[in-house]
């Protein structure tokens, strides 16, 4: 059973203002004169400009907003800026333009002081080679940004316990990271980037470090924890695959700059350049795409008895309609009918002929 | 990017090596070609040599006699520097080497509380090797220092232990904080960076007599010589260590809401642990590397005991100190090698009370007590007896003089050999050299080797050297 059915999509926020984290115009360059380049060519360089310039544009004018308990990936080959992106959402790197809102609060402003603050109490960050501290044990990682905050040691080693059992790590308190597996050791990084309760949490290739048995085994766990926790969450990663399957919204990042924002099935459907589609080709389109993707107007006609939601994946339906003797009905969240499903329908996206023409 | 840029910094390739031949031995021309004209560009005017001497010696005396600071002067802050390291030196040689004693109001010695004893501070140290790596270690170690009870080198010894266990806390902790230092602020590295070469190239006799003047002769003045010349690398090795942090281990730091002291103490510190080791070990090395020349400005022990028999040409006695110098610091190096390596712990059960959890320390308290208390029933458990040390040093002065006695025509003939063919002509024609074409010929080779900067630096030294 696959782990995310249990929690509906968050819808995408609407601007900034609903928005838990966002981003506006971010830029991030390398090289010298980088702020007077920006400038002199109106605050939007081109890549070429900047090639002229002599400078690396990691980040160019990225702009996106993550709504509370959205799960919003941003994925994209090595060097295309994604990891410098999410170093700049929580400061790590300096944007060279643009501004960044959490909680309605412009971070580029916030001074050492707050944007400590707002570190050791509102996020969480785990990384792709865990930077676990080695000279603590589990339970010394996962205290370890309580400690920081200067919780006391009964208070943080409870809360620490209880991040352990919850990542499933109960017994290993006591051992040190490099007795443990990477997978292991993702774990307390997750438990230890969780124990401090974050407002959003960050997760930079979490699971690119782990063999492809583990890194399935700990996309469900990451997925159940999100049942649970439902975080506002910003994963980085150059899986597309993992991306369709963890995501309620996905960035896609080309040099820098972001070339496509949206769900699963809107990429799949609907990909913005070719570049997306190179990505979107093998991806079974039966996991992605919804009822509603698929389905045909009822055009007036009576609908049939049985139905499926229209957000419903084909995956989960297909055998049903293929079994039927008639079209289903598809409903909305209402459980009025609004179309109709076919057999041929469905057969397409499963032998993959839909969306080829 | 930086690959090009690497590229640019590189000296030019092989066909200006011809260039820089031809410009070396053309400047060599032109200067004994002008021989005649100009005299100066063989021989530097004494007019023109500038009296750094004079002006050093004046500061040293502005700064002994008159420097001061309102409340103070400085004279009277270094030896009140001197005072303070005193005190943990003399806490140190008092529970290796002399014993305390105890006084009453009047001052008169009511008690006198014995050193440690011998067998415990052995089998200390053995069990430091056992905890750092293994049996065979400790066996080690445990040889090392029954050499130093058996050939009756203990006393100077232990007096040479406790200035080393004063002096390498206070270097490291010094390399450290200066390191860190530099870590935050790159222009304190590159300030600092031509001092500690500074530091380490100027022989060591040089400032001796500057520490003499500031804190006395004695113990201390010895001891803070000593971590001026040991303190370098460690200084280097925090600067290497800290920038070796995994780039993600700090960014963790930050996450997590550090503060700049706790990302550098609770992160970065910790997780470049290896690294600093490597430096500890560097100051214990050098440390013992001082202790002879320390011992001329008043450190004593070992040091002192090869100084007094150089000086008596009692070579037997300088031999057997010499080489219970030499096992000191194998048994130091071993020891502290052992921990830089030792892999980070593992897990434990914590069940069991102090003493399961914690086994050579308890071993090694109940061996110290055991032992302090058992000395006092047997003498010979506080201090080896001194029937039983062994001195080899009768051997090899009769060894030394026989091959004076059957041999110096000999050796003689090679020494007046050497001396006349090779280096007396080598003397004469390096002092023949025009200043002039020296000073070129070197400015060239640093330009060739380092570019403009290393150069400029090799001109002014060369420069000063005159």
């Amino acid at each position: 059973m696959d782990p995310r059915k249990t929690r509906p999509p968050a819808a995408p926020p609407t601007g900034q203002a609903d928005a838990k984290i966002s981003c506006e115009g971010v830029w991030k360059l390398f090289g010298n004169n980088a702020e007077r380049v920006l400038a002199e060519h109106g605050g939007k360089p081109t890549f070429d400009q900047l090639a002229e310039a002599g400078l690396i544009g990691a980040v160019r004018d990225a702009r996106f907003a993550v709504a509370e308990g959205e799960i919003f990936v941003i994925m994209g080959l090595s060097g295309s800026g994604k990891s410098t992106l999410v170093r700049c959402l929580s400061r790590l790197i300096e944007p060279t333009a643009g501004s960044v809102v959490f909680e309605g609060q412009d971070l580029l402003k916030a001074s050492e002081r707050e944007l400590i603050e707002i570190r050791r109490h509102k996020m969480g960050m785990v990384f792709q080679n865990f930077a676990l501290l080695p000279h603590l044990t589990v339970l010394g990682n996962v205290a370890f940004p309580l400690g920081v905050q200067g919780v006391d040691r009964a208070s943080r080693e409870r809360r620490a316990r209880e991040m352990i059992e919850l990542v499933g790590l109960k017994g290993r308190e006591s051992y040190y990271p490099r007795e443990l597996s990477g997978g292991q050791q993702q774990r307390v990084g997750i438990a230890r980037s969780l124990a401090i309760e974050p407002e959003v949490w960050f997760l930079d290739e979490p699971f690119s470090a782990l063999d492809p048995l583990i890194r399935r085994e700990m996309q469900d766990e990451f997925l159940r924890l999100q049942n649970v926790l439902e975080k506002t969450i910003v994963f980085i990663t150059h899986d597309f695959d993992e991306a369709i399957r963890l995501a309620d919204r996905i960035a896609i990042m080309k040099d820098g700059a972001i070339i496509q924002i949206g769900t699963p099935e809107e990429l799949v459907t609907n990909p913005a350049t070719d570049y997306v589609a190179e990505f979107t080709r093998e991806i079974p389109r039966a996991k992605v795409l919804s009822a509603r993707a698929v389905m045909v107007p009822l055009d007036g006609a009576p609908a049939p008895a049985e139905s499926v939601p229209a957000e419903a994946k084909i995956e989960d339906f297909a055998a049903r309609v293929v079994d039927a003797d008639a079209p289903l009905a598809v409903t909305d969240a209402d459980g009025a009918a609004i179309g109709l499903i076919t057999r041929a329908a469905v057969l397409d996206v499963l032998v993959r002929r839909e969306g080829r023409e | 990017m930086s690959a090009t840029a690497a590229g640019a910094a590189r000296p030019p390739g092989a066909r200006s090596g011809w260039v820089f031949l031809a410009a070396a031995a053309g400047l060599v021309l032109v200067v004994y070609a002008l021989a005649d004209a100009a005299p100066w560009l063989a021989k530097y005017p004494r007019e023109a040599a500038v009296p750094l001497r004079f002006w050093i010696s004046d500061f040293m005396k502005w700064l002994i006699n008159e420097a001061n600071f309102g409340l103070f002067t400085f004279k009277q802050l270094t030896r009140s520097i001197a005072w303070l390291l005193e005190r943990p030196l003399d806490a140190a040689e008092g529970l290796l080497a002399a014993g305390f004693d105890l006084t009453d109001e009047a001052g008169d010695v009511v008690y006198h509380l014995p050193r440690l004893s011998w067998i415990a501070v052995i089998g200390v140290v053995m069990l430091l090797g056992l905890h750092a790596r293994d049996r065979a270690l400790a066996l080690l170690v445990g040889a090392c220092f029954l050499y130093l009870a058996v050939f009756g080198q203990w006393d100077s010894a232990m007096v040479t232990l406790s200035s080393i266990l004063i002096a390498v806390p206070f270097g490291v902790g010094g390399g450290l904080l200066i390191g860190i230092l530099g870590h935050r602020s790159p222009r304190f590295e590159a300030a600092i960076t031509p001092i500690l070469d500074l530091m380490q190239t100027v022989p060591v006799f040089a400032y001796l007599v500057p520490m003499l003047f500031l804190f006395g002769f004695g113990a201390v003045a010895a001891m803070i010589a000593t971590i001026i010349y040991a303190m370098p690398p460690m200084v280097r090795c925090t600067m290497l260590a800290l920038k070796q942090v995994p780039s993600e281990v700090v960014e963790f730091g930050n996450m997590a809401g550090c503060s700049r002291r706790q990302l550098i103490w609770r992160v970065m510190i910790p997780a470049a642990r290896s690294t600093l080791m490597v430096g500890v070990n560097q100051v214990i090395m050098l440390s013992l590397n001082m202790v002879i020349i320390a011992s001329m400005i008043g450190a004593g022990g070992l040091g002192f005991d090869v100084l007094t028999s150089l000086k008596r040409l009692a070579i037997g006695k300088g031999f057997e100190a010499g080489l219970a110098i030499t096992l000191l610091a194998i048994a130091l190096d071993r020891l502290s090698q052992a921990f830089a390596a030792k892999p980070p712990p593992e897990h434990r059960e914590t069940t069991g009370g102090l003493i399961r959890r914690h086994p050579h320390l308890a071993l090694a308290l109940a061996l110290i007590v055991g032992a302090t208390l058992l000395g006092y029933l047997i003498p010979a458990i506080q201090a080896y007896p001194k029937d039983l040390t062994i001195t080899t040093g009768a051997v090899w002065d009769d060894l030394v003089s026989y091959i004076n006695r059957n041999y110096f025509d000999q050796i003689d003939a090679v020494k007046s050999w050497l001396l006349l063919n090779a280096l007396i002509p080598f003397k004469r024609f390096l002092l023949s050299l025009p200043w002039a074409a020296v000073v070129g010929v070197l400015t060239l080779s640093g330009l060739r080797l380092g570019g403009p900067r290393l150069a400029l630096l090799i001109a002014t030294l060369a420069l000063s050297s005159p």
